[in-house]
């Protein structure tokens, strides 16, 4: 057994956020999409494979919440009609306490994403991976002061144009 | 061959030389061709950079065509490129995407234990007793392609045929220098992404400046129509189809349409100059904006392709520096950048409807029958194809008919 005694339990806020996080991707909500993020936030999509060679190259680095902001400007605005739409589908697993420092929460939480794209036959996996959040706790909301997705997927089988 | 050449007399390549076939992006036998003569044939494929590999015995694997390659730094710093297959029965000899050797300094097959040196040789094979008298460990090495650096960038080929990689670029080398530098690079990591489209159709969009502020938002941003610029080819373009774009982009003064328009500044460069070459047949490095990449592209059928974007830093810059390269690299310049995803769209809906048949047209620039281009010309894709047919044996319907067939290249 590896079970860290010290784990803590997951706050109700937290899964709340994360569960509804999901629900307004799947439901394509983008311009809702930055309100999930704390007034100073950091949302980043990496692989694996160069976070563990400690490589800072991303699929989305949006290190500032101006950035995240104009991501829904791309999305809605730059991009729109330039892209092949799907609608996403977020499948979470049990977010784990991982840590924190007093205010702000530290979860881990694996996910798998299935994209359905129209005229196809099926849908399919775009990626699987986890969120490595850290999650602020302030007047009894939470939001994400920093958002790491860590993609397990090495070579992505098709661009993906919505946050995960 | 025999099936493989057939598939050439049914394309029926048009006359006009701005006139592209759709059953070339969807043809099975086209595509097994392609692997032989293009990525198998007498060119140079670009499998990686120098600094990805920066300590004594790293790897990585790569593809080329078919032909699973391993390319690594030997133990004498020596960069080396070996099929990634055992010389015995054909065993996968390293199945991990990267990695370092340098502790065992050898690649041991976990079937029959065959060990091999990092420069291919076999150094033993496991209980050779009962051999052939006449076993040879000299004649069992793994098979090394060609290798050549340039800029650092590493270049290979399975071919004896293919001339010096120097000779080969020599018209583009001016573009490849600027874009490399010295060659000391830093690497900042890769994106890894299946395009859904044939290589040749995202290879084709390298040569098109048409679409570039037709479709990118960005470009448009950034002035590119008004600054300028032109498409430079070699002197031998009909057959070694490499196209070098020297352009301009002019950096507004203000962008109200994003918070943050760090992410179009150039801040690495005295002028802002740009550049983006591919080398035939679809190895691209660019430097555009402060993005400087590589891009690997392995084919994965017909209707997909593999491609990895490297982005690098050049050696000694400030931390500051290489994190602005480092969003860049990730936000406009990569697979999911506000400039590349666009692209990535574009192509695979050339891909889809590709089954409607017919023949592509190229149109703008064409009015000049030869190069130099203006930037935002597509006529360069007319030399691409040159090079194409010729490197797969295929002839124009009636070309040489007088009918407007480009007239054969001597060399």
């Amino acid at each position: 057994m590896s079970t860290d005694v010290r784990a803590r339990p997951v706050a109700a806020e937290v899964k709340a956020l994360l569960s509804e996080y999901a629900r307004c991707l799947d439901e394509l909500r983008i311009a809702d999409w930055e309100g999930f993020f704390a007034e100073e936030a950091h949302y980043e999509v990496s692989s694996r494979e160069n976070v563990e060679r400690g490589l800072p190259l991303a699929h989305v680095l949006d290190h500032t919440r101006a950035r995240i902001h104009d991501r829904v400007t791309y999305i809605m605005q730059v991009w729109e009609g330039h892209y092949n739409a799907y609608w996403p589908r977020h499948i979470l697993g049990e977010p784990v306490a991982i840590g924190g420092d007093g205010e702000d929460s530290h979860v881990e939480t694996p996910f798998a994403l299935y994209i359905t794209e129209a005229g196809s036959v099926g849908s399919r996996l775009l990626a699987v991976g986890r969120y490595e959040d850290v999650v602020a706790l302030e007047d009894g909301s939470a939001r994400f002061r920093r958002k790491r997705v860590i993609l397990d997927t090495t070579v992505l089988p098709r661009y993906f144009v919505y946050p995960i | 061959m025999g099936t493989n050449t057939s598939v050439l007399d049914r394309i029926q390549w048009p006359a006009e030389d701005n006139r592209v076939p759709r059953e070339i992006y969807l043809d099975e036998e086209i595509y097994a061709l392609e692997m032989e003569r293009i990525f198998n044939g007498p060119y140079w494929l670009m499998l990686g950079h120098e600094s990805e590999l920066p300590e004594l015995g790293d790897y990585k694997r790569m593809d080329m065509g078919a032909v699973p390659v391993i390319v690594l730094r030997d133990m004498e710093g020596e960069i080396r490129v070996l099929v990634n297959a055992c010389a015995h029965r054909g065993t996968q000899l390293l199945d991990a995407e990267h990695g370092n050797l340098a502790k065992t300094r050898a690649i041991t097959c976990i079937y029959h234990a065959w060990r091999f040196s990092l420069s291919g040789e076999l150094q033993a094979a496991t209980m050779p007793e009962d051999f052939p008298v006449d076993f040879d460990t000299s004649c069992y090495g793994l098979p090394r392609a060609r290798v050549a650096l340039h800029g650092g960038a590493i270049f290979a080929t399975l071919s004896d045929e293919a001339p010096e990689l120097a000779h080969d670029v020599r018209d583009i080398a001016g573009g490849l220098d600027l874009a490399l530098g010295d060659g000391k690079l830093v690497f900042l990591g890769a994106q890894k992404v299946v395009l859904e489209a044939n290589w040749k159709i995202i290879a084709e969009n390298i040569y098109d400046g048409y679409h570039v502020v037709a479709l990118h938002k960005a470009f448009r941003l950034l002035k590119v129509r008004a600054a300028g610029g032109e498409q430079n080819y070699g002197e031998d373009y009909e057959r070694r189809g490499h196209v070098w774009e020297e352009y301009r982009t002019i950096e507004p003064d203000e962008i109200p349409l994003l918070r943050d328009p760090s992410l179009l500044h150039i801040r690495t460069k005295e002028e802002s100059t740009n550049r983006i070459l591919n080398i035939w047949p679809a190895s691209v490095v660019s430097d555009q904006v402060d993005t400087l990449a590589l891009r690997y592209v392995q084919p994965r059928g017909p209707e997909k392709t593999e491609v990895h974007y490297a982005v690098f830093a050049r050696a000694g810059e400030s931390e500051e520096i290489k994190h602005h390269r480092t969003v860049q690299g990730s936000n406009l310049f990569g697979p999911q950048g506000f400039i590349s995803l666009e692209d990535q769209t574009a192509l695979a809906r050339v891909q889809t409807s590709a089954d409607a048949r017919g023949e592509n047209v190229v149109l703008k620039g064409t009015l000049n029958r030869f190069p130099p281009y203006r930037m935002l010309d597509e006529a360069g894709i007319r030399h691409f194809y040159s090079a194409y047919r010729h490197a797969m044996g295929m002839t124009q319907v009636g070309a040489g008919a007088g009918n407007g067939a480009l007239p054969e290249v001597t060399s």
